[in-house]
This record gives structure tokens, sequence and C-alpha cells, in this order.
């Protein structure tokens, strides 16, 4: 369609010259426009083939001119091929045949200029799409971390679990100060930590860092159940060095906390466990409380657990995985594996994620 | 001497309590709990006057402590800060202490537990109350502190509520009440049928509504058969024009 003003031109210049009938003018206007536009079809595809790419400029200026030079001579002949079939069938009058040479000049250049600007308009065009791709691709991606991050800072801010305990540390301040204050030492530790990462908004820490969280939340958890949280734990050094998600393993630990040491009178235990093997890091917490069925895991997935898993996909798309065993009075165990080495950049894999919504 | 129980799972908050009510001369421990089933079996035991309750607790909640006792005593709830559950307590004037809580606010409550002891309301249940209160669900009545005493009232029979600072009035056919919510939570809580949010201060009861008129280009102004009337927002008129049509 974008041929047509181009045609107009040409038909108007020859009918104007009056040289020509109009129908003839109408006929000499398609056959030096047709050749343009079919084999612009072929300069799209060359654009498409070369994309830009501004450190290999050199060549595909090289490139372009040769490709060019041939849709400019391809298009100028193929002018000159219908305008002579053009005579031969309707047997125009032969004082015009001394113009097959301005013809090849004349629609060279043309081809040229319209070289340029068709090409020119595919890469515009080209660059404006991917552009408006990688915008709404990199909003999606940042969409699913801010929400990831609030998931984050809300599960770990759990309203019950601060005010119980600072309601410990109210009552500790008079009856064991120095415990009080080593609580209350604690308790900051853990909010620096919270709102450190959610600022500088890192995806990642080394596991050393989320455990010493970890350790906190978890003093501050025996600060106020007391004897009745129990704890086994087997933390390989090599594996403390690795980086893990953010807030990968605290909400596992409270998980395990609520649901298997919380509800009983006894309390229980939990393991906790991180090692090394083929490549890929190997998180474990396990509780020996009431567990529950796998669907009802599936159903009201916890939160916790379950922006954990999110983040997984979102991080390292199929390269984690994330396993829960559990059985009615056969406890509650999570597993994670994370890979060691270095993720797949974010965007690519928070499409995977997206997608699962 | 009031007898009264502590049923808290927490040992150092359990120990924390009883401390602060050995301070108080009119108060004995009887005895303490530290799980939902212990709790119910020295309620049934000991029958005490009082018990501090906490509503979460291994094995059973103290909901259910409340509703499988055979004793009724005077509770005192604790709990740590849950939105719908203190407003819910708010709007049933059960007494509860937010954890966390100090001596300060521990003695405030027990100087209006003990006044309430003194004067015993003749209501029905309790754990009815409180389970009424802690359905979802609109509610049917709200209660109002006088005092030391607890003053019910039905919610149909109330034409307005108002926000004054942090307290909520409410405008029954038998006088002005004061309830210690927000509108937003006593708005979750209110039959939608039948309440509207007009305002950010105001919500009416469109049993009450005797007529709405124009105010000016974008607001309408309600006027209530018990002769106030409340100016809409602009939002708010738009909601009550929308019930026209």
């Amino acid at each position: 369609m974008g041929w047509i003003p181009f045609l107009g031109i040409y038909i108007s210049a020859f009918a104007l010259s009056g040289e020509l009938s109009l129908w003839h003018a109408v006929a000499a206007g398609f056959n030096n426009v047709l050749p343009f536009a079919v084999y612009g079809l072929g300069v799209v595809w060359i654009c498409s083939r070369l994309p830009w790419h501004p450190n290999q400029l050199r060549r595909l200026i090289g490139l372009h001119a040769v490709a060019g030079i041939s849709y400019a001579a391809l298009s100028a002949f193929s002018a000159l091929g219908l305008v002579l079939l053009m005579r031969r069938v309707f047997s125009t009058s032969p004082e015009h045949a001394e113009c097959v040479a301005c013809i090849i000049v004349w629609q060279f250049f043309m081809g040229l200029m319209i070289y340029t600007i068709l090409s020119s308009l595919t890469y515009a065009y080209r660059t404006t799409a991917r552009l408006r791709e990688e915008e709404r691709r990199a909003s999606r991606a940042e969409a699913l971390k801010a929400q990831a991050e609030l998931q984050a800072l809300r599960a770990q801010l759990n309203p019950h679990f601060l005010f119980n305990t600072l309601h410990t540390l109210i009552a500790l301040v008079r009856r064991d100060p120095a415990a009080a204050e080593d609580g209350i030492e604690q308790f900051a530790d853990l909010l620096r930590y919270a709102s450190r990462v959610h600022q500088e908004t890192r995806d990642e820490v080394t596991l050393a860092e989320e455990w010493e969280f970890v350790q906190c939340y978890l003093a501050l958890e025996t600060l106020r159940v007391g004897d009745r949280l129990r704890l086994r734990t087997t933390l390989q050094d090599q594996a403390l060095e690795c980086t893990v998600p953010s807030f990968c393993l605290q909400p596992l630990v409270e998980n395990a906390v609520r649901h298997g040491i919380a509800p009983r009178a006894g309390g229980g235990t939990i393991w906790i466990g991180a090692g090394l093997s083929n490549g890929e890091l190997r998180l474990e917490v396990r509780d020996d409380g009431p567990g529950t069925t796998l669907a009802s895991v599936d159903q009201n997935a916890r939160l916790g657990l379950r922006l954990v898993r999110q983040r997984l996909e979102a991080l390292y798309g199929p390269r984690a995985r994330f396993e829960v065993v559990t059985a009615p009075n056969a406890g509650f165990t999570v597993r994670l594996f994370v890979p060691t080495e270095r993720r797949t950049p974010a965007v690519d894999a928070s499409d995977g994620a997206g997608a699962d919504r | 001497m009031v007898r009264a129980l502590i049923a808290e799972d927490e040992p150092v908050a359990r120990q924390a309590l009883r401390e602060l009510a050995g301070e108080v001369d009119w108060l004995e421990i009887v005895g303490e709990a530290e799980d939902g089933r212990v709790a119910l079996r020295l309620i049934n035991k000991l029958e005490p006057d009082l018990v501090f309750l906490d509503v979460q607790m291994p094995e059973l909640t103290g909901l259910q402590v409340l509703e499988q006792a055979n004793h009724q005593p005077a509770v005192v709830f604790t709990t740590a800060y849950d939105q719908y559950a203190v407003a819910a307590f708010e709007l049933e004037a059960i007494d509860y202490l937010v954890k966390p809580f100090g001596r300060k606010r521990f003695h405030a409550m027990l100087e209006r537990v003990r006044r309430r002891l003194e004067a015993p309301d003749s209501e029905e249940a309790l754990h009815v109350r409180i389970r009424e209160a802690l359905e979802p669900g609109p509610i049917k009545r709200l209660f109002a502190r006088l005092g030391s005493t607890i003053v019910p009232f039905a919610v149909a029979s109330v034409a307005r509520f108002e926000a004054t600072g942090s307290y909520v009035a409410a405008f029954s056919d038998r006088g002005r009440y004061l309830l210690n919510v927000s509108l937003a939570e006593l708005e979750a809580r209110l039959d939608p049928e039948r309440f509207r949010r007009v305002h950010r201060q105001h919500i009416i009861n469109l049993d009450f509504v005797a007529s709405i008129e124009p105010y000016d280009d974008r607001r309408v102004v309600v006027k209530l058969t018990t002769g106030s009337t409340v100016v809409a927002s602009r939002a708010g008129s738009q909601l009550l024009r929308g019930l026209v049509s």
C-alpha cells in the first residue's frame, strides 16, 4: 500500500509530460514501480537477516552497499525489461527508444534511494518493536521481583512473631535484664537483615548470611517456647559459601516451628541441613510434627513455602528444585536444590515463572 | 479474694503474668496451664473466678477451651495483635490484653475487671458472645462500655455511625454510644445491604433514610428519620444515586 503514492508520482510525471496518453502513463508507472516493490520484500528480508549491531557497523555498511547496488541494478533492468515488453505488446511509437539509457540511469539512482529509505524504515520499525518488547519484559520481571520482596518482608515480619517476641522481651526486662539485652540485640539484627536485603533489593545472599539470620530467628523463638523447640543442625562449611536467594531458608524454618512445634504441648525437633553434591546446593528442613497430606500442602500452600518456590522458579527456572515430603503423623520435610554455578539472566528466568501463573 | 488461673504456653510470658498478678492484693493465682488441654482440665477442676487466657495455644485454642469448659469464669484474653480478632473483641466488649503488654496496661485492665466482677452483668454465656464475635459475616449486636457496665444494643437500631477521633459514635434509638474501634473495622462487620459508608466519617443505616436530596453539583444530603442530616462525600453521593437506578 505504501507504494501507491510513489506510483502516483510516476504516473503524474508521465502524464504531465504530455508525451503519453493517460493509459500509457499508468502502464509506464507500473513498469517502473513494480520492480521496486517486489524486490523491496527482499530488502526487508535482508535487513531482518542482518540485525543492527553497533560494533559491526563497518561490515553492515559493506553488506548493505552491495545489496543496495544489486537492488538498484536489478530494479532498473527489470523496469527496462517491462518497458521493452510493453513496447512490443502495445507497439508504442519508436521515438522513445533512445531513452533506454536514461531509464537505466534514472531507475538505478532511484533504486539506491529507495533501498536506503526501505532499510532505514525496516531498522527503525524493528528497533521500536524490540525496545517495546524489552520494556514489557523488564517491567514484568520488576513487578514479579517487587511482589516477591513484599511477600518476603510480609512473611518475614509476621506480626504474630513480632508481637509475641516483643512480649517476651518486655517480660525479660523485669526478670532477666541481661537476657533481655541479648534478645533485643538479636531482634535488631533480624530487623536489620530484613530491611537491608529489602533496601538493597538483593535477590541473593550467601547461605552464611541467611543462616546467621535464621539463628537470630531461632534464638528468639527459643526464648518464647523454651525447651519445646529442639534443634539439630548439620551445615557444611562449603555450603555456607554458596549464594542462595534471600529469605529462602527462614520461611522453611518458620513453617516447621509454626506447624511442627507450636501446636504440640511437648514441642518437637527440627533438623536443618545444607550440603553440596553434583554442582547443587541441597537445603533441608525437617520436623517431627504432625505432618499433613501432600494434597493439603498444595491446596493451602503455606505463604512462606509458596514464596520460596516462586522465587526459586524466578531466579533459576528449571535448574532449581523444591520438594516436600510429608504424611499425616510422619513429620514434614522441605528440600531445596539450588544450582551453585552462575544463574541465567533474571529476565529470561522470570518468563517461566510468569507463564506459570 | 478473686481466684485466678493463668493459661499461657510461653514460659517467659507465663512467669511474667504470675509476677504481675502477684502484685495485685485481691488476686490469688490458683493454677497455671501451659497448653489448652491443661487449661480446660484446670478450669473444670479448680473453677476459678477469672482466667487469663491466651488465644493461641497448643492442643486447644483459648476459644475452644471456653466452649468446652463446664465452668464459665470471667475471662481476660491475651493475644498477639490480630486485626480481625481485636476488632471482634472490641465490638463485643470482651476484656483482652494485646501483646506486648507491660505492667501499666495489665493493671489498668485488672481495674476494669475488678469493677466488672463487683457488678456482674446478667448476659448470656461469654463463649456465646465470643463465638458470635469471631464468626465471619455481619454482627447483630454491639456492646458499649459505660464505666464498668456493658450495654448491648441491636445493630439494626442504629441510624448512623460517626467517626470521632479514635472512637466511633453509634446513634441508636436509645441514645449515643461510643465504640473503641475504627470506622473501617466496624464497616467490615456490618450488613452491607443495610449500612452504607457515605463519607470518610459516616456510615448510615438505609432503613432510617427519610430522603436524599441534592446538596450541590456533585453531592447529596441524606435526611434521616431521626432528624439528623449527613452530607455525603462525592463518592458516597455517587453510590447513593446508584441505589435509585
